[in-house]
């Protein structure tokens, strides 16, 4: 008998967003409970009965009981899907801990899996084996348990877990809770249902990640989805169809600029891009320009074209104003604010301490004085 | 430097080639209407010399016309050190340089530039080599021009007075168009962020790093919160696990089975232990029998050994009481003979006592007698003294002749002596010379001529009688001789009565008289003393009665010692002390005699009393021995020896029967155990109580946590804490803006301070010294008065007093902005720079005699300095002298726009 059912994992719900204003704060963690509607969409249209949400359904432990809520009463909109859900290295099931709390609070509809023990699903297709977590960081393999669990003859087994699988990273946080690469052969897995990386990743044919399915970060890739999975029964490989999930898109650009020329480029590249109002970018600048082509710079870009982003974030620590002779000149031929202009110019250009002060000091005078002239005419 | 011609086309309005040409040393005058473009050709000067041609910046932008917004072209030709050159440009389209040389050379692009400025006086970059506002000067020299008919551009404070207005435009003329607006409003941005004085963060930066603080603190309590929460799962995790552990059963079961064992054990062995105990009690029982027979005979025993020992005792205090008696005998013996001595010294003391009352008794009758003579001798003298004094009484009653008397006697014979005299002085001297042996017979008025010098005083007729020869009569002529006369006789009759009155006979005898009187007072006074002192009473009767008491009493004492003749009186002092010693003596003896047998007495009574003691004891004792003599004898009746002795065999054996009842029972005794049992009860009691109460404990604290946790959970701390750091995050970066801001602006601020006051004290002091002149001739009637510092601090008119100039006005103010200029450039010039001062449409202000000394000063400077002048009014300028110059079309060659 066919088991077809959606794979997701991070939801982080709760999760702080420290760089952007209240308002667009407020906008993204909206789009995390908005994005559990659109899962339970997907399945009704796809047919899947079954929502594996492969842990971090919270960012972290301790929620107001709203917060905590919130998701649950999203999941209580679609009786007709059953929801498991898996305690993460973000929410832990601990004594006295969230998912105890949770335990009194859950829709019919929704589970909680909280032991290490195989529980019969879809009325009596599949078994679900979950690993939980219980605690953020562990050094044993949470899945190992699954090589020695026993099930009935027939059942589709199919594990879940969270954490990360050996060698696909070698961030120092990601070693914790690691996953055995191979734990789908080991312990006569159908399908791996993972979570905690953030992008989809496919580990093998019978091993994924799914990703969050709202992206968070401007680093993460392929975020944004869920998986359709499909076993037609037990030892048949799984068939896996990433959806849609995700409303914004977090990307990340870098450019170089010396000239006006490139700040038009720029500007033009970026009201290329696709639904910019769905789009936070993070743009690095790295080059020169003119104290001119700065203020160019600013009005073209970071208060010209930023405006139709969602978000725009644009880091300049490595462009540098270069004061050209036109500068100079345009700020005084001669005379004595020219001078501590060119004694700035002469602290940016060297190596001391105040080199990054000298430049926006000079910077700033430019800008005053063109705002002075700009005043007077 | 010198400008000799400037052409432009497409060069801002003029969008024609046009040219200026025919500049010339000194002073010239370019004269249009407004319309004309006089200052566009000012910024064609600019442009020409120091605007880059590849520039594309506003300013250069600004060069375009307007409508067609073609390539503006700009060509000048000037002199430098007697050199020639052309620089040509054109901006923003096609840009180009050329500098042509007069000798043909020609340089393009950034190297005509280049050589420009090195001909101009500044290199690349001039403020980094060359000294603070160096090419300041250039600019504003030639162009800045326009300030003369523009609002000076300085602090309204500095307008107040000439010194102020001066460095005002000093300062404008070194800080160009906004030297001094821009760090005005970098310290007004400033002065936003960071406190005046302190550069303390205030208003938006203090709030935000108080916001900074505020949210760590907050971020603080609520991590602190959360372990708290963490610490109260932990514990209630804890407890959960240990209350499981106390209630996995099993131990307890066991240790309930081993108490209850442990129990029945000791019961037993308890009981056991009774027996024994009371065994061993009735053998100690049996013991004290045994040791009470023992006693019985023993105390037998110590009675006749003690009645033994007091029966000697008795013996020796009898010998001893009899010991005592020959010592007794012997005192009494030596008391007696004190005694006796006692006696005879009494007999003595009598005899002595007598003996010396007798020698007292001669002593005083001997004295007695002594005193009743004494008496009799002032009896005697006072008899004396009362004759001689009735005597010197008899003598003063006879003579008359007291001190009044004499006195009233000598009165009158000074009066008879001082009227004689007068006499005498008025009389004639008749004076004898005659030798003795012949004067025999010469009588004076009948009486013969004393012996030796003779003269004779005559008053009256006076007759000399010389025997043999006749007689002399003198008769001296006397005026008043009659009172003379009369007054002398009046004075002789006074002391004739007088002497009579005093019973005296002549002037001698009644002196002598006196004197008889005066010592028979001083006898009598004498006499007075004398009965005085012998008889104070002045009663000789009473002396005579005292003398015979006296008498009587010395008989009585006489028939006392029996009429016994008398020793003198020293000697019976003698022998009466002598008599007082032996008396004394004897007394002494008697009491020395009378201590003794005190003494004797004493001792005796003593050792009666101590033999009294001795027997008394004695006595006590033999009554107290036949009592307890007689206690034995009673004893022995009642229980006889051989009966005490059968009662200690008794108890022997009884004991010896109890002590194998002891120890049938003890034996294979385990004292140890029932220690041991009791210890292992108690232990296990504990245990199982000290459970109960455990789990009691745990149950109610996991109750009191989860109750807790419930509470806490509703927090959601987790969830504030995310929030509560991105908050602090969010204000750190704001802070961190703030920050940089204010480091930003402080060098900003700090740097333009700087340069400012590095020019304004390179060429403030030496423009000013150049300006005076200038000042001086615009200001002919005044003086201007400057200090050490070359400040213009005042200026005297008319030889007023000083005062300010108080509000300049307009037109002064333009004048000091063109004669600082003027002093700039003369400056330079002495210092061997190019310099050239254009002026646009100045001195619109100046009334006439105002502008006539200006083109004065004017003229003055043209001698050293070329000068250009703009104006739209040609008439005004008339009286400039100067060369006048027009526009003229320019080589539309030349300057191709693109």
């Amino acid at each position: 008998m066919v088991f077809r059912f959606i794979h997701t994992a991070d939801w982080q719900i709760g999760k702080v967003f420290r760089f952007v204003d209240d308002a667009k704060m407020g906008v993204l963690q909206e789009a995390r409970i908005e994005a559990i509607s659109r899962i339970g969409e997907l399945a009704k249209e796809h047919g899947a009965e079954h929502v594996l949400v492969a842990g971090d359904v919270y960012d972290f432990e301790n929620l107001s009981p709203v917060s905590r809520n919130q998701p649950l009463e999203r999941m209580r909109l679609y009786p007709e899907i059953e929801w498991h859900l898996l305690p993460g290295n973000h929410d832990p099931h601990r004594p006295n801990g969230l998912w105890d709390r949770l335990s009194s609070q859950l829709p019919p509809n929704v589970r909680a899996h909280i032991k290490p023990e195989p529980v019969v699903i879809a009325d009596g297709v599949a078994a679900l084996l979950p690993a939980p977590l219980t605690a953020r960081r562990t050094l044993d393999d949470p899945t190992a348990w699954m090589d020695g669990a026993r099930t009935e003859d027939g059942l589709i087994r199919i594990g879940l877990a969270h954490g990360a699988v050996h060698g696909f990273s070698t961030d120092e946080e990601q070693r914790a809770n690691p996953i055995e690469q191979d734990r789908p052969v080991k312990a006569g897995l159908d399908y791996l249902a993972l979570g905690d990386w953030h992008g989809k990743l496919r580990v093998g044919e019978r091993c994924w990640y799914s990703g969050t399915h709202e992206t968070d970060k401007f680093s993460t890739r392929d975020g944004g989805e869920a998986l359709l999975v499909e076993i037609d029964g037990p030892g048949a490989v799984p068939s896996v169809k990433p959806l849609r999930t995700g409303r914004f898109t977090w990307a990340s650009e870098e450019r170089h600029v010396r000239d006006r020329e490139d700040v038009d480029r720029i500007e033009a590249e970026l009201r290329g891009m696709d639904n910019l109002n769905e789009t936070l970018l993070d743009l690095t600048v790295r080059g020169t320009l003119s104290l001119g082509n700065m203020e160019y710079f600013q009005a073209r870009i970071e208060d010209g074209v930023s405006a139709a982003f969602r978000f725009l974030r644009v880091d300049r620590e490595s462009l540098y104003p270069e004061p050209s002779a036109d500068d100079l000149d345009s700020i005084d031929m001669g005379g004595v604010v020219r001078t501590a202009a060119d004694r700035l110019k002469d602290i940016a250009e060297g190596n001391g301490d105040n080199a990054g002060i000298a430049r926006e000091a000079l910077l700033r005078l430019y800008v005053m004085h063109r705002q002075m002239e700009a005043g007077e005419s | 430097m010198k400008l000799h011609a400037l052409s432009v086309n497409q060069f801002k309005k003029f969008t024609e080639p046009t040219a200026l040409d025919g500049l010339g040393d000194g002073l010239n005058v370019v004269v249009g209407p407004n319309e004309l473009g006089k200052s566009t050709l000012l910024d064609a000067l600019r442009a020409a010399l120091f605007q880059r041609h590849r520039g594309s910046s506003k300013p250069v932008r600004d060069l375009q016309n307007d409508r067609n917004r073609a390539a503006p072209v700009v060509r000048l030709e000037f002199e430098v050190d007697d050199s020639r050159f052309t620089i040509s440009k054109r901006f923003v389209k096609r840009p180009y340089a050329r500098l042509d040389f007069d000798d043909g050379r020609v340089l393009q692009g950034d190297d005509a530039e280049d050589q420009l400025r090195e001909l101009l006086g500044f290199s690349e970059g001039g403020g980094r080599t060359a000294a603070p506002g160096a090419d300041s000067i250039w600019g504003v020299l030639w162009v800045a021009q326009g300030a003369s008919f523009e609002p000076l551009d300085v602090p309204k404070t500095a307008h107040g007075s000439l010194g102020g207005a001066l460095e005002a435009e000093v300062g404008a003329v070194l800080g160009g168009r906004r030297g001094r607006e821009l760090p005005n409003l970098v310290e007004q941005q400033l002065k936003g962020i960071l406190t005046e004085k302190r550069r303390e963060p205030t208003g938006d930066y203090r709030a935000a790093a108080e916001e900074v603080e505020q949210l760590k603190a907050e971020l603080e309590g609520e991590q602190e919160r959360r372990n708290e929460i963490l610490e109260t799962i932990e514990h209630l995790a804890a407890d959960e696990d240990r209350l499981s552990r106390l209630n996995e059963g099993g131990q307890e079961a066991s240790e309930r089975a081993e108490l209850k064992e442990a129990e029945d054990e000791l019961l037993r062995e308890r009981e056991r232990e009774a027996q024994i105990e009371g065994a061993v009690n009735e053998l100690e029982l049996r013991d004290r029998d045994l040791d009470a027979a023992r006693e019985a005979v023993e105390e037998r025993a110590e009675r006749r050994r003690q009645l033994d020992l007091e029966a000697e005792a008795l013996a020796r205090l009898r010998g001893e009481r009899e010991n005592l008696e020959p010592r007794n005998q012997s005192l009494r013996d030596q008391l007696k003979e004190r005694q006796k001595r006692v006696e005879s010294a009494d007999k003595t003391v009598v005899a002595a006592e007598q003996a010396e009352a007798r020698q007292r008794a001669v002593w005083n009758a001997a004295a007695m007698r002594r005193e009743i003579a004494e008496h009799e001798d002032r009896k005697t003298q006072a008899q004396a003294a009362v004759q001689q004094r009735s005597e010197a009484r008899q003598t003063i009653e006879t003579i008359l002749v007291n001190d009044d008397a004499l006195e009233r006697i000598d009165a009158a014979d000074l009066a008879v002596v001082r009227a004689t005299a007068q006499l005498r002085a008025a009389a004639t001297t008749i004076t004898f010379e005659i030798p003795s042996d012949r004067r025999d017979g010469i009588t004076v008025d009948g009486s013969l001529l004393p012996e030796g010098d003779a003269a004779v005083q005559a008053v009256e007729q006076t007759i000399i009688v010389v025997p043999e020869r006749g007689r002399i009569i003198v008769d001296p002529v006397i005026t008043e001789r009659e009172a003379l006369v009369r007054a002398q006789m009046q004075a002789e009759t006074e002391l004739r009565e007088a002497l009579a009155d005093a019973g005296a006979k002549s002037l001698a005898d009644a002196r002598a008289l006196g004197n008889r009187r005066r010592s028979a007072e001083r006898v009598l006074e004498q006499a007075e003393r004398e009965i005085q002192r012998i008889i104070p009473d002045g009663d000789m009767v009473s002396l005579g009665d005292r003398i015979a008491g006296l008498r009587q009493r010395f008989n009585e004492m006489s028939t006392a010692i029996n009429g016994q003749e008398l020793p003198s009186v020293a000697e019976a002092e003698a022998a009466a002390s002598q008599a007082a010693e032996a008396m004394e003596s004897a007394r002494s003896e008697r009491a020395a005699a009378s201590t003794s047998a005190e003494e004797a007495r004493n001792a005796r009574t003593d050792f009666e009393e101590q033999i009294a003691l001795v027997q008394a004891k004695l006595d006590a004792d033999e009554q107290l021995y036949a009592l307890k003599q007689q206690e034995l004898d009673d004893q022995i009746k009642k229980q006889p020896d051989d009966h005490l002795a059968a009662a200690v065999n008794a108890a022997e054996t009884a004991r010896e029967t109890q002590q194998q009842v002891v120890d049938s029972l003890t034996k294979g005794r385990d004292e140890a155990k029932a220690a041991q049992l009791s210890a292992q009860v108690e232990r296990l009691q504990k245990v199982l109580e000290q459970r109960g109460e455990r789990r009691l404990e745990l149950t109610s604290t996991i109750d009191r946590l989860k109750g807790q946790v419930e509470a806490q959970d509703a927090a959601g701390i987790d969830e504030r804490i995310e929030q509560a750091s991105r908050r602090l995050e969010l204000a750190r970066e704001r802070l961190a803006r703030f920050e940089r801001d204010a480091e930003v602006l402080t060098l900003l601020l700090d740097t333009l301070r700087q340069a400012e006051s590095e020019a304004k004290e390179l060429y403030l002091a030496p423009v000013l010294d150049r300006v005076r002149p200038y000042l001086q001739m615009l200001f002919p009637d005044a003086q201007l008065e400057m200090n050490e510092d070359l400040q213009i601090t005042g200026i005297r008119r008319n030889g007023d007093r000083a005062e300010s100039f108080g509000q300049l006005s307009k037109g002064t103010q333009e004048q000091i902005a063109v004669l600082v200029r003027l002093a700039f450039a003369e400056m330079l010039v002495e210092q061997g720079r190019p310099a050239a001062v254009v002026l646009d449409d100045a001195l619109v202000f100046s009334d006439d005699q105002r502008m006539s000394r200006m083109f004065d000063i004017l003229h003055h400077a043209g001698q050293k300095v070329q000068i250009v002048v703009f104006t739209c009014r040609e008439q005004l300028f008339d009286g400039l002298g100067a060369r006048r110059l027009t526009l003229t079309e320019g080589d539309a060659e030349q300057l191709a726009s693109a």
